[in-house]
Formats: C-alpha cells, sequence, structure tokens
C-alpha cells in the first residue's frame, strides 16, 4: 500500500512548496504588511507630532488672544481716558467760549445802556432845560440864559479870598485871550455885561473872546490859562446820571435823593 | 475503484513510478506558485489594496495568528512550515470538485510524507529553540525510564497524524464512490459540499497539530528558561 518512492518525492515537494510559497506568497506578504505598518506607524507617529504642534499652536494663538484682549482692554481704557480728557477739554472750551460771549454780551448791554443812559441824559436834560427856562420865563418875565448869565457875574464877582485870588492872578498872568464859552449864543448886552465885569478883574487889556461851545451843556464858562471858571447844568446833570447809573447796577431802581 | 492515487501510474521505470499523486502534487504547487506570484507581484504598501492582496494577507495574518495563539510567541519562524502545510492540504481537498482530480491527501503515501516532515520539523524547532541538550533531555522527564515511552509517544502521534488525515480523505472518496453507484444523482453531490468542508477541517486539523507538537517541543526550552529565571 505504501509507496516509499511517492513517500520521499511527496517529502521533497513538499519542502519544495514550502520554500516557493515562502519566496512567492510569505515572504512577500509579510514585508508589505510590515511595510504598511511601518507606514501606519509612522503615519501615527506624524499625526501625533502635528497634533502636538497643532496644540502648542493653539497655545500660541490663544495666548495671542489674550494678549490682544489685554491690549484691547488697555486700548479701551486708555481710549476712553483720552475721551473724558477731551470731553473736558472740549466742554472747558465750550465754557471759556461762553464765558467770553456773555462777557461781550456784558459789555454789549453795559455798551447799549451807556449808549441809552447818554441819549436820556441829554433828553433829560433838554427837558430840564425847557422845563426849566418855560418855568424861569413864567416866573421871572426872563429867560434862563439870562439867569445863567446873572449867575455867572455873581460868580466872577464873588472872587474873593484865596481860592479867587489864585484863579485872578493865574488870569493876570496869563498869555493867551480869556475865552467866554457858553451853550447859546449870548446877546449883545449880556456879551457887554460879561465884558465889563471880567475887565473889573484888573485884566481889561486882555483879549475877552465869545464862543459857542456844544461841549457844555446848559452853561457858560470862563476860560483862560488852564482855569475854568462858570457855572453848567451839567454839574447836576452828572450828578443825576451817577444817582441813575446806580440805580440801573443795583436793580433796586431807587434814585438817591 | 481505487482507493489510492498511488495505484494511478502514469509512467514508470523500475521503482520509479510517476502516480497521479505526484502528478497533482506537481499540479497544486505550479497553481499555487503561479497564483501567489500573480498577486504578490504588484503588491502594495499603501491602505489601498487588491483583492486578492487582501484576500492572502487575510489568510497569512490568520495562519500566523493560529501559530502565535499556540506557540504563545511572536516569531514568522514556524508560518512557512505551518502555513504551507494548511495550505497544500486545504487546496488539494478542495480541488476535489474538479472532475476526474485525485487528491494527493488521499493517497496514504502523501500524508506519510507529510507526517514525517512534521515528524522531523518538531525536533529541529526544537533543537533550534533551546539547543540540541535541552531537547533530547525532555525525553527523559520526569525520570529516565519513560524514555521509550517518550519515544513511541512521539513515533505513535506522527503515525496518528498520517493515518488521521489519509483516513479522512479516503474514506470521503470512498463513500462517494459507493453512493454514486447506490444512489447516482442528487446524495453524491451533497457528499461531495460535506467532502469540501471535511477537507478544510482535516486541513486546519494536520496543521493546528503539526504546531501543537512543534510548540510542545519548543515549550520544553521556554520551561526551562522560566525555571532559570525563577532561580
Amino acid at each position: 500500500m505504501i509507496d516509499w518512492f511517492t513517500v520521499f518525492a511527496q517529502i521533497f515537494n513538499f519542502l519544495i512548496l514550502v520554500y516557493l510559497l515562502k519566496r512567492f506568497l510569505y515572504g512577500p506578504i509579510i514585508a508589505a504588511i510590515d511595510k504598511r505598518e511601518e507606514s501606519i506607524s509612522a503615519r501615527i507617529k506624524e499625526a501625533e507630532q502635528k497634533q502636538v504642534a497643532a496644540e502648542e499652536e493653539i497655545d500660541t494663538f490663544r495666548k495671542k488672544n489674550e494678549d490682544f484682549e489685554l491690549r484691547r482692554t488697555e486700548m479701551n481704557a486708555q481710549m476712553k481716558e483720552e475721551t473724558e480728557s477731551q470731553k473736558k477739554q472740549l466742554l472747558e472750551n465750550s465754557r471759556q467760549e461762553i464765558e467770553e460771549i456773555k462777557t461781550r454780551w456784558n459789555e454789549s448791554v453795559i455798551q447799549e445802556r451807556d449808549v441809552f443812559l447818554k441819549n436820556l441824559r441829554k433828553r433829560v436834560i433838554d427837558q430840564v432845560y425847557i422845563i426849566t427856562r418855560q418855568a424861569l420865563v413864567d416866573l421871572a418875565a426872563t429867560d434862563i440864559e439870562q439867569h445863567i448869565v446873572t449867575v455867572f457875574l455873581k460868580k466872577i464877582s464873588d472872587f474873593n479870598g484865596a481860592k479867587g485870588e489864585k484863579i485872578t492872578r493865574s488870569l493876570q498872568n496869563r498869555e493867551t485871550g480869556i475865552t467866554i464859552a457858553t451853550s447859546f449864543e449870548l446877546p449883545g448886552d449880556q456879551r457887554d455885561l460879561i465884558r465889563k465885569a471880567v475887565c473889573e478883574l484888573q485884566f481889561e487889556n486882555k483879549d475877552i473872546g465869545f464862543i459857542v461851545s456844544n461841549d457844555i451843556i446848559c452853561g457858560i464858562e470862563l476860560r483862560g490859562n488852564g482855569y475854568v471858571v462858570g457855572w453848567n447844568l451839567e454839574d447836576y446833570l452828572n450828578s443825576l446820571e451817577k444817582d441813575f447809573n446806580k440805580a440801573i447796577e443795583t436793580g433796586t431802581g431807587k434814585f438817591k435823593s | 475503484m481505487k482507493i489510492s492515487p498511488d495505484l494511478i501510474i502514469f509512467w514508470q521505470w523500475g521503482d520509479v513510478t510517476l502516480n497521479a499523486t505526484i502528478v497533482f502534487t506537481w499540479a497544486i504547487m505550479v497553481f499555487l506558485t503561479i497564483s501567489s506570484w500573480i498577486v504578490t507581484r504588484k503588491l502594495t504598501t499603501d491602505t489601498k489594496l487588491s483583492r486578492w492582496q487582501n484576500i492572502l494577507e487575510i489568510l497569512v495574518t490568520w495562519i500566523q495568528g493560529q501559530i502565535q495563539a499556540i506557540s504563545q510567541r511572536e516569531t514568522y519562524r514556524y508560518l512557512p512550515f505551518i502555513g504551507t502545510l494548511f495550505i497544500f492540504i486545504a487546496v488539494s481537498n478542495l480541488l476535489a470538485i474538479i472532475p476526474w482530480y485525485q487528491a494527493p491527501t488521499g493517497s496514504l503515501s502523501t500524508t506519510i510524507a507529510l507526517a514525517v516532515c512534521v515528524f522531523i520539523a518538531t525536533p529541529l524547532f526544537g533543537i533550534m529553540e533551546g539547543g540540541l541538550k535541552a531537547y533530547f533531555r525532555s525525553y527523559i522527564k520526569p525520570t529516565f525510564f519513560m524514555l521509550p515511552f517518550n519515544i513511541i509517544g512521539e513515533i505513535s502521534r506522527t503515525l496518528a497524524l498520517a493515518v488521521r488525515l489519509f483516513g479522512n480523505i479516503m474514506s470521503g472518496s470512498m463513500i462517494a464512490g459507493i453512493l454514486l453507484s447506490v444512489t447516482p444523482l442528487f446524495f453524491p453531490v451533497i457528499m461531495q459540499a460535506l467532502g469540501l468542508l471535511t477537507g478544510l477541517v482535516q486541513a486546519y486539523i494536520f496543521a493546528v497539530l503539526a504546531m501543537v507538537y512543534i510548540a510542545s517541543a519548543i515549550q520544553v526550552h521556554k520551561g526551562k528558561a522560566m525555571q532559570e529565571s525563577e532561580h
């Protein structure tokens, strides 16, 4: 039953088959599997390295983000501070501007008030003058200008005492002529009266000139060598104006009696 | 009806006979070698594999897994021997579906040849693993008187290995032949299909038993190494 030649032939065949399969099957397949495993291991390792790198990058970016956030907060705070400062500056500027406008407005009001008061004063003087003259005309049958001249003449004739002598001496030593300034045109007779009265002050040889001056409000003045002697309604009106001003400034509306 | 393919002789010159067993073995060898070469000449190490490469990888890794499970070692040393045993027996049995084909494993000469290979390989691997002295010492363990029994055990298990495979394959063919004469239509087909399963199981059993014998031989060395490490 057992063919020993076949047995040995089969042993030989089997050994050859072992070699052939090792050469063409197991070797290449195992090599391929090993290589693939190595490749997969390498990929896994690479992936792990990439993951580590990615995590590091994530950390870097997180840190950058934190830094950015911090810087943003700081910049916000700084910006807020600057804005606040600028706002304060602008408010200050506005306040100053308002103050300036207010000052200008006040000045303008004061100016307008002055103009108003000036006009008022002029009108009041005019009215007072008209009323006074009318009253004087009605009462004494003479006009106010005549009374002014009369008062002036009396004032000149009253140049007595130390003050009178001082003025008289000054006028006598003068180099220029004497000027009689009035707010109205003096009639010829009154000019004569005044000339006569001035001559009585012993400087008759001096020139006496007569002028009508708009500076004088209802009055008469003797001007010479820096001295001015006369009577003027403006003095009274100045006093009245002071009272007016004071009343307006204080807002009481009451005049000094 | 011929029981063994050894009896189908194509050419004879003295004791040298070219019978069906040898011829079909050559055919299987050519078939396996060429098909392996065709598949493995274009192997890829990429993750995308061809269908045949995938099948061969599954087969090889499965055999390797079985070897590792039995031997408890991570080594490719036993793969060519055990793998070729399994593949050769399995293919020679599976090809039985081809008409006029005679499975070489149905010859007692082939199974004895394979058993002799295992019989020789077992001490060889044992000696390769632990050395000559350590291997032969295992025959006189636990006492010197166990030597004859150990030798008888070796021979008997080799004989059993050979006869088991031969008996199974031969009986399968015989049953198919007998049934063919009794009920010529359906039943032999079922038996043939069953024969394929039996053939695969026999291939598996033969390969696993061979590996168990080899593992038992290399365990001697392993046991010695463990004892030395304990001391």
